[in-house]
């Protein structure tokens, strides 16, 4: 699934990050890879959305998080 | 082990590590901003307090040192591979981010040493130590934990830096991360095109083999440029294999192949691999820290209000209201205690001297009423800047300037900018100069335009001091709602501009947004104080030069008549700066601005220097109570000749200065507890700026939506050129200034005047711009 999808609290692990490469190497910078743990922590804004990632805020252009696949962890 | 010199040393970190607080504490004021020569790297550079012949560079936050654009690529290249030592600062409440870059420094085989912070924020938040001892054995460097505020720490920290400078270690062991066999036969493949053995690198060939791989086909490409401009004589040392395109091709599509991934995320993933056994041995607690499901830390906890759909933007505006209206009453109680004091010591005390020695009128005006003023001036700015810096800097080292660009992304996006572009605009609440180089973080040109253009609409603190003076004189216990008020009608105009330019001068889709929101931090009163001190006095040296000068000359030309008056019934003797403000008075005549009111006119002239002058200006040409120049000229018409007699009168001058000044104080204090309605002592003491303002509100008001609005100082439009065009500087003077007289003159007319014709011109002279803007837009966005 998108991680546009996942519901606020939620925790996943990240399986796939799209093809555009400046946007791989943006997430990248930031740990977003794949088998790297995210949970969402605000998904109310219009525009972007509030992850943890490894401990940390890190906000999120929906247009950009739509390239991102996620799986729940079970 | 190697030794050899030192002689620069570079600060490498991510954002928000600590690594310009431990930059400061180590050159404390012997720094400077500058660039690295020859690159686009901004750096911030100082030196030692002890050892000059040392050099410390502080670079903008990375995440790694790969970068999306192959210009800024090149130039952290060049900025590693020309340093001596480098100290990678390290969070250790973000340990498991930090450790990329870290890798890569290592993995470039520069000699380094790594200073570790926040261990206390990873202690509280994520309840887990790091043994730093075990760590400096798996990276084969030297580490030591600070924190960058103690003081004791950050001596730790210079001698810990001083004998790794000394004898610096650098080691065979750059390899830290192992990758799989087939990438690390690529890697090897990499290196050996990239060798040029008649020319030793600083940087391993293995690391900027890496940086190759990890840009894919774009990297092919590249490689395969290093090849063909390999010379002669390194041709020969080649392997006989050395390039074939069609063979690195074959081999990369091979990998993908094996693994079912890309190169790029292979090598992430093999340094997750590294980063997490390097983890393992060095928590105790790992990986349970990080992987707690429903754990849910302190910052969270607050984002969960700060970050509200419906609470987070009012939250905001209310912290604007508390942040200035603070500020106004800071200032209203303090602004004259400073002023009496700084009268007394520069204005007061000279003109005694000088009349005393019978020193001649004119030296008298310069030194007394010039000079003197603009120090008076600059010593009243302490008590308006001080708390509009210390805000700041809270709002900034707690970690809530960066939600900012979360709440207020949505209105920022219908402006066609991310919300990260409203931060430097936050930033010239302060200053405007450092807000406009703060747009060096947005990544589109587009976007750096567009908010460089609307960043001056934000009333930098120099404009703010011109607000604390009106507010005083005009509007007394309204004077914190007259201030928001104009800071709302500057944002409400970025705004309005905002929404005009987006589909004209800046017609693009913003960049997308991904930022980092650091933890919330409480940092000490000291460090806050501290911080808010530096930049205060960083503030009053730039501004008092300019105004100390410009008072010299002001009041040095206003002694010497230049002409008469051609006035009916006025033959007086006009000086420059009278006839400049006199013959331009009438073009501010729609704004409310009497003929007579000339020195209001020239103060806005000033103004176009640094706004701070606008007030040195005001203050030279309508001076503060006749009472202070009766108690002086009591002293004065003694005329004594003995020179004990000065000293006397000093000491009466001093005593009556802190006996006034002390009772404004009190004064103050109390009308603002008891809140009367009684007036401050203060503003009867401007009863000259209130006349020539017919004491009224509105014609003062409609002179602070100028103020508001006009363009920013010469310092803003010198930055505005470097990092724009002329033609980009040229718009960015003519339309707020337009903007400004039209704003004003529509309110003024409104309220009082009711003159059709100039509501129409206003209103005609803002609209001719939206034209403009689409005519201009291709050379504006060269």
């Amino acid at each position: 699934m998108k991680l546009t999808e996942v519901l606020k609290g939620h925790s996943t692990i990240v399986t796939g990050i799209g093809e555009d490469l400046s946007i791989r190497r943006k997430l990248m910078a930031f740990g977003i890879i794949p088998g790297s743990l995210t949970r969402v922590l605000q998904s109310n804004n219009k525009n972007l959305i509030l992850l943890s990632v490894m401990n940390r805020g890190v906000i999120i252009e929906k247009t950009i998080a739509q390239n991102i696949t996620v799986s729940h962890i079970k | 082990m190697q030794k050899k010199e030192i002689k620069k040393i570079v600060l490498i970190g991510t954002p928000n590590c600590g690594k310009t607080t431990i930059f400061n504490a180590l050159t404390g004021k012997h720094q400077y901003i500058g660039n690295w020569p020859g690159v686009t790297v901004k750096t911030a550079i100082g030196t030692f307090n002890k050892f000059k012949n040392i050099i410390l560079v502080d670079t903008p936050g990375l995440y790694t040192l790969s970068s999306s654009s192959e210009q800024q690529d090149l130039d952290i290249k060049k900025v590693l591979s020309e340093s001596d030592l480098v100290i990678n600062v390290l969070a250790a409440s973000n340990i498991q981010q930090n450790l990329f870059l870290t890798l890569s420094l290592r993995e470039a085989g520069i000699p380094m040493i790594v200073l570790i912070t926040m261990a206390d924020i990873a202690r509280k938040e994520s309840k887990y130590t790091i043994q730093t001892r075990t760590l400096s054995r798996l990276l084969a460097v030297p580490i030591l934990g600070i924190h960058p505020h103690n003081k004791n720490d950050i001596q730790q920290a210079t001698q810990f830096i001083f004998e790794n400078i000394r004898t610096p270690y650098t080691t065979t062991k750059t390899m830290l991360t192992q990758y799989p066999d087939d990438i690390e036969k690529i890697i090897e493949e990499y290196a050996s095109i990239i060798h040029t053995p008649q020319t030793p690198q600083v940087i391993s060939d293995r690391f900027l083999a890496l940086s190759l791989l990890e840009k894919n086909n774009y990297g092919i490409k590249k490689l395969h440029d290093i090849s063909k401009s390999s010379s002669p004589e390194e041709e020969k040392n080649k392997p006989a294999s050395h390039f074939s395109k069609e063979h690195i091709q074959s081999m990369l599509d091979a990998i993908v192949e094996h693994h079912k991934c890309s190169i790029d995320i292979l090598l992430q993933q093999s340094k997750v691999s590294t980063i997490q056994s390097i983890l393992r041995k060095i928590i105790d607690q790992y990986p349970h820290y990080s992987s707690r499901k429903n754990a849910s830390s302190l910052s969270e906890k607050i984002d969960r209000i700060v970050l509200h759909k419906y609470l987070g933007i009012p939250l905001f505006f209310l912290i604007l209201y508390i942040l200035f209206g603070l500020t106004i009453h800071i200032g209203n109680v303090f602004t004259e205690f400073f002023t009496t004091i700084a009268s007394a010591l520069f204005v007061e005390s000279p003109a005694f001297i000088l009349n005393n020695i019978n020193a001649p009128d004119w030296i008298t005006r310069v030194i007394s009423q010039g000079m003197g003023r603009g120090v008076q001036t600059v010593f009243s700015f302490i008590p308006i800047m001080f708390p509009i810096f210390f805000m700041l800097t809270i709002l900034r080292s707690s970690g809530y300037m960066a939600r900012i660009a979360y709440i207020m992304d949505r209105v920022m996006r219908r402006l066609g900018l991310p919300g990260n572009a409203f931060i430097p605009m936050m930033i010239g609440f302060g200053c405007t100069v450092p807000a406009i180089m703060a747009t060096d973080t947005l990544e589109h040109k587009k976007d750096r335009y567009f908010t460089m253009f609307l960043t001056p609409f934000m009333s930098c603190g120099a404009r703010f001091s011109v607000y604390v003076l009106f507010g005083l004189v005009f509007f007394e216990r309204h004077a914190g709602l007259m201030a928001v008020s104009l800071y709302v009608i500057g944002i409400l105009m970025a705004v309005g501009t905002g929404l005009i330019v987006k589909k004209s001068l800046f017609n693009a889709p913003p960049a997308p947004l991904i930022m980092e929101l650091p933890h919330y931090h409480l940092s000490s009163l000291t460090y806050l104080l501290k911080i808010s001190t530096s930049q205060l006095r960083f503030f009053l040296k730039g501004t008092g030069k300019t105004i100390i000068l410009l008072m010299f000359f002001l009041s040095a030309l206003g002694s010497i008549p230049i002409t008469r008056s051609v006035a009916d019934n006025d033959s007086s003797p006009l000086s420059l700066p009278m006839w400049i403000g006199k013959t331009s008075s009438p073009l501010f005549t729609p704004l409310g601005i009497e003929k007579e009111n000339w020195p209001a006119v020239l103060a806005l002239m000033t103004g176009g220097l640094a706004k701070e002058v606008i007030v040195a200006t005001l203050n030279n040409f309508y001076p503060p109570s006749s009472s202070r120049q009766d108690s002086a000229s009591e002293l004065q018409t003694n005329k004594p000749e003995n020179p004990q007699h000065i000293l006397s009168g000093l000491l009466q001058i001093a005593y009556r200065s802190v006996l006034r000044a002390g009772q404004e104080l009190f004064s103050s204090f109390s009308s603002r507890i008891h809140k009367s309605t009684a007036t401050p002592a203060s503003s009867n003491s401007f009863f000259r700026l209130r006349a020539a303002f017919n004491n009224d509100w509105v014609h003062a008001y409609a002179y602070l939506l100028f103020v508001l609005l006009y363009f920013p100082c010469v310092a803003v439009l010198s930055v505005l050129i470097k990092k724009t065009n002329l033609l980009f500087t040229i718009l960015a003077v003519l339309y707020p200034t337009v903007l400004a007289w039209s704003v004003s003159t529509l309110f003024f007319q409104i309220m009082r005047a009711h003159n059709l014709w100039l509501i129409v011109t206003a209103c005609a002279m803002m609209l001719a711009f939206i034209p403009l803007f689409h005519i201009a837009r291709k050379s504006i966005m060269r």
